[in-house]
């Protein structure tokens, strides 16, 4: 039975500990959630000039040299986007100083560390370093322009934006290239002043750990002066789809076209009945048994690569298909077929059970995958809710076919794209 | 059934072995307290091994290329159905890979476990070679292969493989090509089967919160290699020979250039060694000293990463590996980078200067460090401990035995490696550029 002991700390902080046999490291998540707004590439900048030096550790090769003697521990930090939230994410893993050699306290000085990374970063005449700023500029406008690579990613970016151009939902999590022209090392230390201060901050702590002791440590090492404040949106409203769907086609020279289908879904984290919604992505197109899979691939041969994706903090549904460019309208004929007859109510015995048995066995499998298990916490709570793993597999088993036909009829398709060749 | 067991007092775990009357071995690592249960069915056969004599063959012969990875993909039509659909009714998660040297069936459930162990053990020992259903995979393997032909990492490391060797299969894709997997047929599949899908070729491994006399009698009973099975008659030795052809010394090609649509070049250099350890305690050394050797000069606590990345010719994609393969081995080096001649050049200088200057007691240390933490680390994954145990054992070597290895490295040897790795003549590189627009 995994349980947090969720503790408030000084400078509104938040920290959950979840004690495990489980894992051979103790890994630390600090999450900074925040709107996804014009800020967005100055946000997804900040991590990227922060990793490049500390107070103690002025650049990253001394940084790295120091996580090194510390047997490796390792600090990833980055941002990622949930509907219309970005959070920025720093995450430590180290090992339990229990299977060290010489029973060194090596956790201790990872947190140290840690709060130094984000809380006190390399600063020249009080600010930002300004030759870091402009490299890590030019790395994330490559890595921005870089999205192009992933012919996949890039498809689902450009469906988003297409289907979503007056909402905040639209915008890519690492921003945008025109924006960087406005960010030197001034405004940067600015946000990063306002951010490490007034956002939400929640850390969470796994591992075979005593919680007292760790409370009392992470205490210890994250005394930082923060206000808090930050004005957090709400979930988004569901939004309908006003109009005929509208189509986005682009060339390029690629050997495979993909195929991308967005639609709006009356069920979200917080608005219809989740639990229907989550078995109805599950039937249409999240195994190898589901309906995609089984009528675009092995009964059409027309793919290797289909499945669906439920966005369940603004209600949408994406599915996502690599097929040869002449095939386009016969798989898309394919994939509407599955929609509409989810929402006809053709769901075998076989497949609703083969999906409620897949959720079931994932959700058990996910107690052994605490830094997974950890992230879903956090994401129900940005949510406002609670994750009750149990009382969840419960809901999921309990979904009947009409819940879940219930749920298809409210998939509207909104917009399509398609990228082919030239 | 005599059963024996590996400890390890550094990791905390242990592994215990049988052996079935047809000759499979079977290894299973408890995971008391775990959910999560995990078998991987492993035959060391994967895409390099395409010329061969199979057993009671006369002579050998060569298989079209991509057959190994086909393979895989047959497997999975059953006479009951298509084990997808039979794993995703008692709901489990499964799935399948083949590599340069080995192909893997493996399935995660929390339930039914015994249920998926028997469909997993029944549909790799049982397979069904339907001409029909052949014919009917090749569009899928197609768009397969099409999909990684999009992917410009993929085909940066496919033609570097393809300009450092001039023989030997390793130069392949794994997949093999639109073209070869038409020529695939239901007997050419059948021969490959019996030749290495063999007991004495495969391992079984299984980990979670079972009980060892269970498991082990569990198998014993389902398998067709267990006492009661129609493979019990242990067949002995097994009787294949691989074939590899002499791989030259020179490079097939200096260089692999290909125009794509990618935002900025990717660079990836290489060096190729031939007369690599097949197994043993010599590929495990030979693998951890080139591993250090590059994690010292190129790692991102060295002074290049440092150098280079300041220039900006480096960004954090920057990477540089060792993979030893059937005979043959190669390093290479890098990442994105908006002057990739520029970084050839830089790379080269500091790679010359390395064969003369040795490293620093302190650097060496540290990075053993480093290793140790991510060696006990990576034990968190069952999916790590199954797959890393089997590829070592299947190379005549102790996973458990890494540590030791590991603490056993001299500076010496690392500097000796740095001396031998990079040797100008057996360098190439491939470069993915952005295609012109217009």
């Amino acid at each position: 039975m995994l349980t947090f002991h969720r503790f408030d700390l000084p400078g509104d902080i938040k920290l959950s500990i979840l004690p495990t046999k489980k894992l051979k490291t103790i890994q630390v998540k600090v999450y900074f959630p925040g709107n996804l707004d014009e800020s967005v590439t100055q946000r997804a900048l900040l991590p990227m000039v922060l990793r490049r030096g500390t107070a103690r550790f002025p650049d990253m090769q001394s940084m790295q040299k120091h996580q090194e003697g510390l047997y490796g521990a390792s600090v990833v930090s980055g941002v990622n986007k949930v509907g219309e939230w970005e959070l920025t994410v720093f995450r430590l893993e180290t090992v339990n100083d229990r299977f060290l050699p010489g029973g060194e306290d090596v956790f201790s000085e990872a947190l140290a560390f840690l709060r130094e990374y984000i809380f006190d970063p390399h600063l020249e005449n009080d600010a930002l370093s300004p030759d870091y700023v402009e490299l890590e500029k030019t790395n994330l406008g490559r890595l921005i322009e870089g999205l192009i690579d992933s012919k996949d990613q890039y498809a689902l970016e450009r469906l988003v934006e297409g289907m979503c151009p007056d909402e905040e939902f639209r915008r890519y999590e690492y921003g945008n290239v025109e924006d960087l022209a406005d960010i030197d090392s001034a405004t940067l230390t600015q946000s990063w002043r306002d951010w490490s201060r007034t956002f939400p901050c929640e850390i969470y702590v796994t591992g075979d750990l005593d919680v007292e002791r760790t409370r009392d440590q992470v205490a210890e090492a994250f005394r930082v002066e923060r206000s808090g404040g930050y004005d957090l949106h709400d979930v988004p409203e569901l939004r309908r789809v006003s109009g005929e769907p509208r189509t986005f086609c682009e060339e390029m020279a690629v050997n495979q076209g993909k195929l991308c289908l967005g639609y709006r879904f009356g069920v979200n984290h917080v608005e219809g009945d989740l639990e229907a919604g989550v078995l109805m992505n599950g039937v249409l197109g999240s195994f190898s048994h589901s309906k995609l899979f089984q009528n675009v691939r092995e009964k059409a041969s027309l793919a290797y690569d289909v499945h669906s994706i439920f966005e369940k903090t603004k209600g949408l549904v994406f599915v996502v298909a690599g097929i040869a460019v002449e095939n386009r309208d016969q798989a898309f004929e394919i994939i509407q077929k599955q929609v509409d007859a989810l929402r006809e109510g053709d769901i075998s015995e076989s497949e609703l059970e083969s999906t409620r048995e897949s959720f079931d066995n994932h959700l058990h499998m996910l107690e052994d995958n605490i830094g997974n298990f950890m992230e879903i916490d956090f994401m129900w709570r940005l949510h406002g809710k609670d994750f009750e793993i149990e009382q969840y597999r419960d809901r999921l088993r309990g979904v009947t076919a009409d819940r879940i036909v219930a749920a298809a009829e409210t998939l509207q398709l909104d917009s399509s794209y398609f990228l082919t060749s030239r | 059934m005599k059963t024996t067991v590996n400890r390890s007092p550094t990791l905390q775990e242990e592994v215990h072995r049988v052996e079935l009357a047809g000759g499979l071995q079977v290894f299973f690592c408890p995971k008391p307290g775990f959910k999560k249960k995990y078998a991987c069915y492993a035959t060391h056969y994967g895409s390099v091994d395409s010329v061969f004599r199979g057993p009671g063959e006369s002579g050998a012969s060569t298989v079209p290329d991509g057959i190994a990875h086909f393979l895989e993909h047959t497997l999975f039509e059953t006479e009951k159905g298509n084990v997808s659909d039979l794993f995703g009714r008692n709901g489990a998660y499964n799935n399948a890979a083949t590599s340069f040297s080995s192909t893997s069936y493996l399935f995660a459930s929390s339930d039914r476990f015994y249920d998926n162990l028997e469909l997993l053990v029944n549909f790799v020992e049982n397979p069904v070679f339907d001409p029909d259903k052949v014919e009917k995979e090749k569009g899928i393997i197609e768009q397969e292969i099409l999909r990684y032909q999009d992917e410009p990492g993929w085909v940066g490391y496919m033609g570097l493989l393809e300009s450092l060797f001039k023989e030997h299969p390793l130069r392949i894709d794994i997949a093999g090509t639109v073209e070869s997997i038409y020529k695939i047929d239901s007997e050419t599949l059948h021969r490959c089967y019996r030749t290495f899908y063999h007991p004495r070729n495969m391992i079984l491994f299984i980990t979670g919160d079972l009980d060892l006399e269970e498991i082990f009698g569990f198998v014993d009973a389902k398998s067709r290699y267990g006492s009661a099975g129609a493979g019990a008659e242990d067949s002995g030795e097994w009787d294949v020979a691989r074939v590899f052809p002499d791989e030259p010394g020179e490079v097939a090609s200096p260089r692999f250039e290909r125009d794509m649509e990618v935002a900025l070049p990717k660079l990836l250099i290489g060096y190729k060694e031939r007369g690599v350890p097949l197994k043993g305690p010599e590929l495990l050394n030979r693998e951890l000293t080139s591993e250090f050797a590059l994690d010292l000069l190129l790692g991102r606590s060295s002074d290049a990463y440092a150098d280079l990345y300041q220039a900006q010719l480096i960004q954090d994609d920057f990477s540089a590996f060792y993979y030893s393969c059937a005979g043959v081995a190669f390093v290479g080096m890098g990442g994105e980078t908006p002057d990739p001649h520029g970084l050839r050049r830089a790379l080269d200088t500091y790679l010359g200067d390395a064969r003369n200057q040795g490293f620093q007691a302190e650097d060496f240390e540290r990075q053993k460090r480093k290793y140790i933490g991510g060696f006990i680390r990576s034990f968190n994954s069952l999916e790590f401990i199954a797959s890393n145990y089997t590829y070592y054992r299947f190379h005549d070597l102790d996973l458990f035995e890494l540590v030791d290895a590991l603490e056993a490295i001299t500076r010496e040897e690392v500097e000796e490696r740095v001396k031998e790795l990079f040797d100008p003549s057996r360098q190439a590189y491939s470069l993915i550029s952005p295609r012109a627009n217009g």
